[in-house]
Order: structure tokens, then C-alpha cells, then sequence
């Protein structure tokens, strides 16, 4: 054997299997990296999402005043309809 | 006006981006809110929150929150200022301007806080002891690292307190 072949058999082929290993285990980490590590930083814009207005019932996106005119096609009649004020909830950390 | 925290967040207010999907930017105080819609493609990439795959279960849970409920489920990642409760108050108080009973759920990554604001139809349909109960099981997931798991999380366990509208 020459020396070109020892060298590929002795240290290229356990070369790559090594490579082959780390690119199996890291890549796939690699790939689904978290955007959001506890603790980290967050430099994306605020972003505010609400559900599609037309999975969302007819009174999405419309005043209390708009919503009484069609309040035939949703509501009881006689629902009262007051502006909701925050009232509850829950807070936390993590 | 005590702080700017507090001053920026009373002009938060939904606006419309270029590709017309919502988003909100606190210091915009314009009104424009003619297309409230997530929409998965353009709110995904490279400087956004979510991917798509997680953008698109987001929206799935939301919408699915709102029709089985009838309640305006809301969720809003970014920052909340000092006073993080003021901040989602005042949201939700540009929320209750477009529907009767809307439910708001305010994320800060950046300050690992999280606020769920009820109030009207909404508060009575959704006891603050289920929202502590929601909040915890969101905490849960983001403290692993899974925002977009602990936002579905949270949807659910509030629309299945909610029941059927």
C-alpha cells in the first residue's frame, strides 16, 4: 500500500464516519433551534395577532354601536352589550 | 403621564403592516384597523417570532378559540413596559372598542412575563382561578423555550373554560 492509500483508509475513512456522526447529531439541532431561549434576548417586533374575522363570528372588528344593528344574526335580543373593561386575569413569570 | 412606558403603551394600537396582516406597534397611535388578520406566510421569517409551521398552529388555536367561544381571543408577543398589567389593560381596552367580550393574552419574551386580561362577558366566562390555571400551564412551556407550545396551551385551556358560546 502507498502511502496515499494508508492515509485514506486509516485517517479518511474514520474522518468521515466522525463527520458523518456530528453533522447527523448537530445538524438536526442546528435545524430546530428555538428562537426564544429563557432568558435571552428578543429583538423581534411586537407583533399582535387576532383570529381571522370570518372564523371569528360576525361581531369581530365592529363597535358596540355596529354590533346592535346586526345583533339579529348573533345575539339574544336584549343582550346587553357593554364595553367590556379589563376586569380579570392572571399575571406571571417564569 | 407618570412614565414612558406608560405613555407608549396607552398609544398602543393596532395598525396594519405593509403585507396588511396585524400587528401591533406601541408607538403608533393612529387608528387603522380595517384588516385584523393573521396571515402565516408574511408573518413569518427571518425577523419574526414564529415560524411557520408554529405561526400556523398559533393561528389555528386562536381561530378555533374565538369560533368555539365567541369570544375575541388575542394574543400579543413583545414588550410590555414597566408596568406590564397597565400595558395589557390598556390593550385590551382597544380591544373591547371592537367586540363585547374579548380575552387578551399579553407575552414579554424579553422580560419572561406574561399577563391574561379578562373583563365583561369574557371575566365571567372565564374565572381568574382558570386563568391562573392557563397562565401557569403557559409559564410551563415558555420556561422551556416553547412560546408558540405555551400560546396553544393557553388558548386551549381558556376556550375549554369558556365552553360553547
Amino acid at each position: 500500500m502507498s502511502i496515499v492509500e494508508t492515509t485514506l483508509i486509516f485517517v479518511g475513512i474514520p474522518a468521515a464516519v466522525f463527520l458523518l456522526v456530528a453533522a447527523l447529531v448537530f445538524g438536526r439541532a442546528a435545524a430546530h433551534t428555538p428562537r426564544y431561549r429563557p432568558g435571552g434576548s428578543w429583538q423581534f417586533e411586537p407583533v399582535w395577532y387576532l383570529p381571522h374575522p370570518d372564523h371569528g363570528g360576525p361581531a369581530l372588528s365592529k363597535p358596540p354601536a355596529a354590533l346592535l344593528d346586526t345583533a339579529g344574526s348573533r345575539a339574544l335580543p336584549g343582550q346587553v352589550l357593554e364595553t367590556a373593561t379589563a376586569s380579570g386575569g392572571a399575571s406571571g413569570e417564569w | 403621564m407618570q412614565s414612558s412606558s406608560t405613555a407608549s403603551a396607552l398609544g398602543a394600537d393596532l395598525h396594519t403592516d405593509r403585507d396588511g396582516a396585524a400587528t401591533v406597534d406601541p408607538y403608533v397611535t393612529e387608528q387603522r384597523a380595517k384588516d385584523l388578520t393573521t396571515r402565516r406566510d408574511s408573518q413569518s421569517g427571518p425577523d419574526r417570532p414564529f415560524k411557520p409551521a408554529q405561526l400556523a398552529r398559533i393561528d389555528e388555536a386562536l381561530t378555533l378559540a374565538s369560533r368555539e367561544t365567541g369570544l375575541l381571543f388575542s394574543v400579543y408577543v413583545g414588550e410590555l413596559g414597566t408596568d406590564s398589567r397597565a400595558t395589557a389593560e390598556a390593550m385590551f381596552g382597544k380591544l373591547s372598542g371592537r367586540h363585547h367580550a374579548p380575552v387578551l393574552l399579553a407575552i414579554s419574551p424579553a422580560q419572561r412575563r406574561l399577563e391574561i386580561v379578562t373583563g365583561g362577558e369574557s371575566a365571567r366566562r372565564i374565572p381568574n382561578r382558570v386563568a391562573s390555571l392557563a397562565a401557569l400551564a403557559m409559564r410551563g412551556s415558555f420556561a422551556n423555550g416553547d412560546l408558540a407550545g405555551g400560546i396553544v396551551t393557553g388558548l386551549r385551556q381558556l376556550a375549554d373554560a369558556a365552553g360553547v358560546a
